[in-house]
């Protein structure tokens, strides 16, 4: 058996380097898959973040509708309170006077 | 028939009376309510001013997070392409050539190889005929250096 591979040493140099050539290969492709998982958890961490983002944002934008309607609603009560003061008697513009400006 | 309204301006050094009439008085009224509101008004838009710097914030997070997502695709793609660069299937290639002695064309060896070439090295055999010497073949082993 030893002479044989001493006769066909050409040929066991080159199945050890094949060999070692494929086991490198493997081992280097191992680290950079495990490269790739970690940037893939990563990456769903960051997703999860952007999810919170959009969440947060979809909540302020609710906010925004609130005070739309907030300031509606306020445009409304002056509407209603221009009308009163266009309709109150003299006495009633007095008295919103002196209520306003009460002296002391 | 025109109706008075009187408002009084009070003042430290004396107590002077500002007459107005009734439509003055009224625009004024309205004036003041309008001031009235439009305090409340502004106070809400100072709310929304808020919520929308909040919202800048919270987009410009958004595009950060983003881009950090778009740098780690591409580091993936590229370790992918490293991993199928290292695990590329080897190459079946045939030559056939000519190899002179020295820089002459006397006794020119014509060759032909066969190689299975892989990424760093290549194997195959040689098969050679020489005018005046026996044919012969060889094994061939070459690393690619660069």
């Amino acid at each position: 058996m030893m002479n044989y591979l001493k006769e066909q040493y050409l040929a066991v140099i080159i199945v050890v380097l094949w060999l070692f050539f494929a086991l490198h290969n493997q081992q280097k492709t191992a680290v950079l898959l495990e490269q790739t998982k970690k940037l893939e958890r990563e990456i769903l961490v960051l997703n999860e973040k952007d999810h919170e983002s959009s969440r947060i944002i979809d909540s302020l934008s609710r906010v925004d509708t609130l005070i739309v309607n907030r300031i509606k609603i306020i445009k409304q009560k002056e509407y209603v309170q221009i009308r009163i003061i266009d309709s109150l008697p003299v006495s009633g513009l007095q008295g919103f006077f002196t209520d306003r400006y009460p002296e002391k | 028939m025109g109706f008075k309204v009187s408002s009084q301006i009070v003042t430290q050094k004396n107590d002077s009376i500002v007459t107005l009439s009734e439509n003055v008085a009224r625009k004024v009224a309205t004036d003041l309510v309008r001031y009235d509101f439009a305090k409340n008004i502004i106070k809400e838009q100072e709310v929304r001013i808020k919520n929308y710097q909040n919202k800048e914030l919270e987009f410009k997070n958004k595009l950060d997070i983003k881009d950090s997502i778009i740098t780690y695709q591409k580091s993936i793609i590229d370790i992918h392409k490293d991993i199928i660069k290292s695990k590329k299937a080897f190459e079946i290639h045939g030559y056939a050539g000519v190899q002179s002695t020295q820089f002459t064309l006397r006794e020119p060896t014509l060759y032909t190889n066969f190689m299975i070439e892989f990424t760093r090295f290549s194997v195959g055999a040689q098969y050679f005929v020489q005018p005046n010497n026996p044919p012969g073949y060889g094994v061939i082993l070459e690393y690619n250096l660069f």
